[in-house]
């Protein structure tokens, strides 16, 4: 229950900075390049909570793709769906739901598989967030519209998939230490 | 959702690793030679294309809209194409200097203001709500394109003669040279009928 309420705290947070991305004038005069403040939350999500990253024990005798994720995977993927449903709602159009949804997918499967590698910090996971969540956009536009034509922003959304994908990875960083903090004195006082 | 917390995460949310300045420098590395590769393998537009709800509405030589490089003058000469839109009709007119807006734009009419370069193809001015036009970067090479969402307005860099458009299809077909042709048009003949379906760049 209490579970529930932290993630629809967190969905309205997500909510929230869609918005402010949406009010932020932020042109490179390629289309497509953004902040992606959400994916904050969907890596506070990712990394927030203490389990070994197998969830060994847990799932180990299920199978299916929801079952191979962990608790913290399934989260973030849940509330980022959420989130891109009911904004995409909010503040645009279907095609931007179906669009953000592809994006979102390669994202998502980039960073857990940057995340299982152990190899990365949460910067480094961001980073293949930012990059992915772009070039899979910028391949299912090209499949909708059958044209190679965009072809050449590739280098540029790669670039601005890399810095937003850092900042945002740095904030994430600086962040989780205190959002566990917070957590652990929560706990004390129940 | 923090709950059972032990001392495990710790160690990777508060250092960046090696492991992250690779991949950071893999990916600008990749981009550099993406954007080498395309700068060696572009192929300067011939013909500038303009289309308006999927219709072309205008499909001409660049070389006949480019203004001439004066010499001495460097690449400052820009010509405008004033491209108005009133109850699904649309006109283009071009001009020698920056038309003024105020007086050319009827009332309750949208317009996009192209300008032409030496160097290459830049919406200079439009009344859309997004301006993700005005702030595209110029268009120089063939299939490069931009599109005023709001607008329905699809701008985009052709190859010589009439390949690229349909037309050019079917003229090639008759000449009984299709295949060479064809692959080039489908990279960018196929866009200007979906005119107001590309609409990645307007994700939320």
């Amino acid at each position: 229950m209490r579970r529930t309420a932290e993630l629809g705290f967190l969905l309205a947070l997500a909510l929230i900075l869609s918005y402010v991305e949406s009010l932020i004038p932020f042109s490179f005069g390629v289309p497509g390049i953004k902040l992606g403040l959400p994916n904050l939350i969907v890596l506070l999500l990712l990394y927030g909570r203490n389990e070994e990253q197998t969830a060994d024990g847990e799932s180990a005798s299920r199978t299916g793709f929801v079952n191979f994720l962990t608790k913290g995977e399934r989260e973030s993927l849940l509330v980022n769906a959420l989130r891109i449903v009911l904004s995409g709602f909010l503040f645009s159009n279907l095609y931007a739901i179906l669009y953000a949804l592809a994006g979102a997918a390669f994202s998502f499967l980039a960073m857990i598989i940057g995340r299982r590698s152990k190899r990365f910090s949460v910067v480094g996971v961001s980073v293949l967030g930012g990059v992915f969540h772009n070039v899979g956009q910028l391949l299912v536009a090209m499949a909708v519209v059958e044209t190679l034509a965009v072809a050449y922003y590739v280098p540029f959304l790669i670039v601005a998939g890399t810095v937003t994908g850092a900042l945002l990875g740095v904030a994430g960083m600086e962040i989780l230490p205190y959002l566990r903090r917070l957590m652990q004195e929560e706990e004390w006082n129940q | 959702m923090f709950e059972n917390r032990k001392e495990t995460n710790r160690k990777d949310s508060r250092r960046i690793s090696r492991a992250d300045i690779c991949l950071m420098a893999f990916f600008l590395l990749l981009a550099l030679g993406c954007f080498g590769w395309s700068v060696l393998s572009r192929k300067e537009g011939q013909r500038l294309q303009i289309s308006y709800d999927g219709q072309t509405v205008m499909n001409v030589p660049l070389s006949q809209i480019r203004p001439q490089k004066i010499a001495g003058e460097g690449d400052g000469a820009v010509r405008y194409c004033l491209i108005r839109c009133l109850d699904e009709s649309v006109s283009c007119e071009w001009y020698d200097a920056r038309p003024d807006l105020a007086s050319t734009v009827p009332d309750g009419g949208s317009y996009n203001l192209l300008a032409v370069s030496v160097t290459g193809v830049f919406m200079e001015a439009a009344d859309c709500r997004d301006q993700i036009c005005v702030h595209h970067i110029p268009l120089t090479g063939i299939g490069e394109s931009m599109i005023c969402l709001p607008h329905k307005l699809v701008v985009e860099m052709a190859g010589e003669a009439d390949e690229g458009t349909l037309d050019g299809i079917a003229k090639a077909e008759k000449a009984g040279k299709r295949p060479d042709v064809m692959s080039k048009a489908e990279k960018t003949g196929k866009t200007v009928y979906n005119g107001g379906r590309r609409s990645y760049e307007t994700d939320g």
